[in-house]
């Protein structure tokens, strides 16, 4: 192998990777685009996001998000089953637009991203998974500003692989 | 199919909670059953509308449980108002379902 040769491959090799990339994006994103006039854009980078910083910096720039106590977070502070975590986000701001939820040491920390209109109160409730005992942060966009909430909850057995 | 949502309403003056099951795998992928790879399959987007207006929506990631639990309020409504729920999966399956307050 000369030295061209070698400089050919080095120079394929991200080429490969990006189109691989743009083939996984456009699989991805192809079958929503007939239902985009039905649905808020999905926060698509945020969901590929592996670390709680990029996913914070996707999701909400460089915003300043104090924490709140008018956030209030429910959850069982010990979990016993990691992949199935009842949670419950309350708050008293009067005009949430969202909400999202983010588990410090999940392989995707982005769990949800809700979007409310005005008619809603601050109120949502689901169930999450949990790879293992972590922080959950609830982060509340209103019209007056972004806030959050944290709470650690102790995992048994972790929701990983399930 | 419109048989996997079930959604569950009640009126307190005139907030209305929503509460809806989904059935779903919500599988995250990548691991491994019987030597067979195991595709993602999970719900991505979830929106309801209350008398035709889209109230709320979520985005999903392969975090949330299997089969789905989903509830928040409503406020201004009556009984009678329509809800309707709607939900679409990263395999591009989808499903809904229509009821009353």
């Amino acid at each position: 192998m000369d030295e061209r040769d070698l400089i050919l491959t080095i120079d394929r090799a991200p080429t490969r990777r990006r189109l691989l990339r743009a083939a996984i994006t456009a699989a991805c994103t192809l079958p929503f685009a007939w239902i985009k006039g039905a649905f808020a854009a999905r926060p698509i980078e945020a969901f590929r996001a592996e670390t709680v910083a990029d996913t914070v910096a996707v999701l909400f720039g460089d915003r300043p998000i104090p924490e709140s106590d008018r956030i209030r977070i429910s959850a069982a502070d010990l979990a016993e089953n990691g992949s199935v975590v009842p949670i419950k986000i309350e708050t008293d701001f009067t005009d949430v637009t969202a909400v999202s939820i983010i588990a410090m040491k999940n392989p995707v920390p982005l769990v949800a991203k809700f979007a409310f209109s005005t008619a809603t109160k601050g109120f949502v409730a689901t169930r999450i998974k949990l790879a293992s005992s972590s922080e959950v942060i609830a982060v509340v966009e209103t019209g007056s500003g972004t806030y959050q909430a944290r709470k650690p909850i102790e995992v048994t057995i972790g929701g990983c692989s399930v | 199919m419109s048989n996997s949502i079930k959604v569950r309403t009640e009126l307190r003056g005139n907030d209305a909670t929503v509460r809806m099951l989904i059935r779903h795998p919500m599988e995250i992928g990548g691991r491994r059953k019987n030597g067979e790879y195991i595709a993602p399959h999970f719900i991505t987007h979830v929106s309801c509308k209350h008398n035709g207006l889209t109230v709320a929506q979520a985005h999903w990631g392969p975090g949330i449980s299997k089969n789905p639990y989903l509830s928040f309020v409503i406020g201004g409504a009556n009984s009678g108002d329509k809800i309707e729920v709607r939900w679409v999966d990263n395999q591009g399956a989808t499903d809904e379902y229509g009821t009353e307050i």
